[in-house]
């Protein structure tokens, strides 16, 4: 393994244990509540008074909050980079998996995802060993579940009280037909976490996924970005 | 190894003592808050997690312990309740552990509350979104006391085979008419996985239904973890003609005059003399400070309970 | 009466205060110092720190202080206090082939190279009350007296080195050979219990179990519940180097000495048409001297394989799944102890239960439902 360059290295947490758990709360937030946007902007400005260095606020956050040496990350060619690989392995001091099929964690653009197969769904005693998905996307929001468009997910299942829509620029029949996939297999399956930037929107495996669009939604939908 | 390094450095997040704040390090935290996701992700299934051993007792709320050290953060307000109140032992012995560790603001209000972990009750007072509950959990396999094997047990939930369950209740209601089981009444998450809800009396079984807090699991001992996000169907486990149904006493509490909150139910001298008060002590001050709730029991005696 | 329940906090604080003078006695006496236990109660420290999982006899020795004496508290201190530990470094595997050795016997050869060294043992002692210890003290001069008795090679210079008897049999095939499943071996600390568990994460939930447990489940076994027909082919005990390789200098450096017992037992052979027999073998490994337990961990280790030997498995010490999960006094102490928390809300939840039965039987004169129950068929549909 080659040496890691300092020059590219982004800027870490400044107070890892209070930063990494604030984080930690707007994964679970996000993960709890599907379709909901947790900001992972505020984070940086409120302690350090300095933006992360990366334009993956979001993709950065995650991975300084939940990997280590006891996780392996795959990471897409799509969106490698010598800056990426060394952050990682720096600052998470992570395993760089071989295949997308070992690994815990993986890390890609909404367009090279063309596939659930080769990522680990986990076993039928084991639905938890699957992998998670950090997929960056061109553009998320959160949107009403009555306006057709036709980037819109809608959104039902756990932690959701009624139905949410989101909006996920580029995205494919072909991605709506995975995620309804990924969701036929419950338990099994991978859960999604889709960012942009300092955004982020969850799609666990329990979420059912539809692209009905004319029916009128039901109360409660959040229809902005949370920056919490 | 790197993210270690910055661990130890910031000085500002340490507890006095010189433990790491909420007193876990940060990579069992991590190992934790992955589990949590999965946990999340897949309502009712108990992930496997690599349990560190506490100060407290294997069986003292170990897992919840983890649960809220790993989620908890500095600005939250914490509130221990154990059998439904702040000040029992075991209680306190624990919200003394996160004060110490974490420096945290702690209420026994429940409406104050951002995260409540909880031994044995959820409390009355409805919860509301953005609210965590953690509880503490002693055997977390619903299905352990008809099949004793780990390894069985995990083929049952992977297979749906919940049959013996239900044999089991119904033999219950051979013997005595009834369906047998009073606490830990198992529930089944989001149509799918078969849970135990920890020993809470059933009377709490209908207010995890829909709940727009989240809900979080912790079998320290048993290294389990698992969860029921917010709005997420919690079934009772039961028949068609015996439909599952709660507890219900003759009595109101003494001190609040409450008639639908769980009761516990004090000896007062060797001749029956029974008092049946509020469960959850939050719910009961609440009732008796608010406008228009006359206490029923005697002052004397109101005064001699709350004291 | 209700205040039993109220006044949570001055009563664990009251309990504390009491506790700690408990703890000290009479305070006429002099108080234990943590280097005394360490040296004169050597064999529960050894026990704290391996049932503790950490090898520090100051710490341990602190424990056992700390705890009044009581080796399971002892145990579970030292444990709570593991868990705050960094990870600094993994050492390489200890060699006991190299140890310095104190203590070495075998039980299947008269003579072996090196010979058998009976180091210090209460073995052959009579189990005689010595009331000479009952005296204020030892007499310092009975001490020195017994020190100068002592062989010096013996005593000080440990035998330099001693070939493992197992070896010798493995040189010659008779016994199978010991290889390690996996290269990495599980951490049982880090990684939640799997079953079926492999050897080595077994030997670890083995070595960290409690002793007077394993000491039953071995006894068992002998009386022929799982009977795996054990020789204590040998048992040494005495000192082992520490190495660890760090990455940047990508060679070995010693870090120190631990003391480590170890028990190797030979066992039932077995063979088959495609494979000549040979003795199977039972490990057990623990820190400083704690023969008892490296021997009952040994002979449930061997208990513990009967699957992969293909044999019945039909007794307690069999079942890796109820051995490893009850072995564990740190858990076992703390879910047996939790009936002593409250249970108020349980209790009175079946109170009402039985309430409700009980007045229903004299209502009705009997326990059966009113109405015949179709509850089995509707409980297939609910399933279904």
């Amino acid at each position: 393994m080659t040496a890691i360059s300092t020059h590219h290295l982004w800027v870490p947490y400044a107070n890892p244990v209070l930063q990494s758990q604030q984080a930690f709360r707007k994964l679970m937030r996000a993960m709890s509540e599907p379709g909901t946007c947790v900001s992972f902007d505020t984070l940086y400005a409120s302690d350090s008074g300095q933006a992360s260095s990366t334009s993956q606020t979001a993709a950065f956050a995650t991975a300084l909050t939940l990997l280590d040496q006891e996780t392996s990350v795959w990471i897409s060619p799509g969106i490698s980079s010598p800056a990426l690989i060394d952050n990682l392995r720096f600052h998470c001091g992570c395993r760089l998996a071989e295949n997308a099929s070992e690994a815990d964690f993986v890390m890609l653009s909404l367009s090279e995802l063309n596939g659930l197969d080769r990522f680990s769904a986990g076993e039928d005693i084991n639905p938890h060993t699957s992998a998670t998905l950090i997929v960056e996307v061109p553009a998320l929001e959160v949107a009403s579940v009555d306006e057709a468009h036709p980037d819109l997910l809608v959104l039902s299942g756990p932690g959701i009280k009624a139905r949410k829509g989101v909006r996920v620029q580029g995205l494919t029949s072909d991605h709506r037909r995975l995620f309804e996939d990924n969701h036929q297999r419950y338990p099994l399956g991978v859960d999604f976490m889709l960012t942009c930037g300092a955004d982020l929107v969850a799609l666990p495996r329990s979420t059912q996924v539809s692209t009905l669009t004319n029916r009128a939604a039901t109360a409660g939908e959040d229809t902005q970005c949370m920056s919490q | 190894m790197n993210a270690d390094r910055h661990e130890h450095v910031s000085s500002e997040a340490a507890s006095p003592e010189g433990y790491n704040f909420a007193y876990l390090d940060e990579q069992t935290k991590r190992m934790l808050r992955r589990a949590l996701l999965k946990a999340v992700a897949v309502p009712g299934y108990q992930v496997p997690f690599g349990g560190r051993e506490m100060p407290l007792p294997y069986g003292w709320g170990t897992g919840g312990i983890q649960v809220t050290a790993a989620v908890i953060g500095s600005d939250d307000v914490l509130k221990v309740i154990d059998q439904g109140a702040d000040d029992t032992t075991n209680a306190v012995s624990i919200r003394r552990f996160f004060v110490t560790t974490t420096g945290v603001d702690t209420t026994e209000k429940t409406c104050d509350a951002t995260v409540i972990q909880t031994r044995h009750r959820i409390p009355e007072t409805p919860l509301s979104e953005g609210q965590i509950l953690v509880y503490q959990v002693p055997i977390p396999e619903p299905l352990r006391f008809i099949e004793p094997s780990e390894t069985e047990t995990r083929k049952m939930h992977a297979l749906q085979e919940y049959g013996v369950m239900h044999v089991k209740l119904y033999e219950d209601i051979a013997h005595f008419g009834h369906i047998a089981t009073a606490y830990a009444y198992p529930v089944k998450v989001n149509g799918r996985y078969v849970m135990d809800p920890s020993p809470i009396p059933k009377f709490d079984n209908p207010k995890m239904h829909q709940s727009p807090a989240l809900q979080l699991f912790g079998a320290g001992r048993e290294k389990r973890i698992y969860a029921v996000p917010p709005f997420t169907d919690v079934e009772s486990l039961d028949f068609e003609d015996y439909p599952f149904e709660i507890q219900s006493w003759d009595h109101h509490c003494d001190i609040c005059g409450a008639s639908e909150s769980f009761l516990d139910e004090v000896v007062t001298d060797d001749q029956g003399g029974r008092l049946f008060v509020c469960s959850d002590t939050d719910y009961c001050r609440t009732r008796v400070e608010a406008e228009g709730v006359q206490a029923v029991a005697s002052p004397a005696k109101t005064q001699e309970v709350l004291s | 009466m209700y205040v039993a329940v109220k006044g949570g906090e001055k009563a664990i604080d009251h309990a504390h205060n009491l506790l700690a003078r408990r703890r000290r006695g009479d305070t006429r006496q002099a108080a234990l110092s943590v280097a005394q236990i360490r040296e004169q109660m050597k064999l529960a420290v050894d026990r704290v720190m391996t049932e503790g999982s950490v090898y520090d006899p100051e710490l341990a020795a602190l424990a056992v202080k700390q705890a009044s004496g009581d080796l399971m508290e002892a145990i579970f201190l030292l444990r709570a206090y593991r868990t705050t530990l960094p990870r600094l470094a993994v050492t390489s595997p200890v060699n006991t082939g190299d140890m310095l050795v104190q203590r070495r016997i075998s039980a299947t050869f008269k003579d072996v190279p090196g010979g058998q060294v009976l180091g210090s043992t209460y073995d052959y002692t009579h189990r005689l009350l010595d009331f000479k210890l009952l005296a204020e003290g030892e007499a310092e001069s009975d001490v020195a007296e017994r020190a100068s008795s002592e062989e010096p090679a013996a005593a000080d210079e440990s035998v330099a080195r001693c070939p493992r008897v197992l070896e010798m049999l493995n040189s010659e095939g008779l016994i199978e050979s010991a290889k390690p499943e996996n290269e990495q071996p599980g951490d049982l600390t880090r990684e939640p219990l799997d079953y079926p568990a492999d050897r080595a994460t077994r030997l670890q939930a083995l070595a960290r179990g409690d002793e007077g447990f394993l000491l039953a489940l071995a006894y068992s076994t002998q009386r022929g519940y799982g009977r795996n027909h054990p020789f204590a082919g040998e048992i040494r005990q005495g000192y082992v180097a520490v190495e660890i390789v760090p990455e940047e200098l990508g060679f070995a450096i010693d870090i120190g000495d631990i003391e480590l017992t170890e028990c190797e037992m030979i066992n039932q052979f077995v063979g088959s048409k495609d494979r000549a027999p040979q003795f199977t073998r039972g490990y057990g490994l623990g820190f400083g001297q704690c023969e008892r337990k490296a021997m009952a961990m040994a002979l449930v280790d061997r208990s513990l394989r009967a699957a992969e030997f293909d044999e019945e498995r039909d007794s307690p010490a069999q079942n890796e799944e109820f051995v490893l999960s009850h072995c564990d006094n740190v858990e076992s102490n703390g879910f047996v102890s939790h009936l002593k928390l409250p249970h108020y809300v349980d209790f009175q939840s079946e109170l009402e239960l039985l309430r409700k039965l009980r007045k229903e039987f004299e209502e009705h004169g009997s326990n059966r439902p009113a109405a015949k129950t179709n509850a089995a068929t509707t409980a297939t549909e609910v399933t279904s």
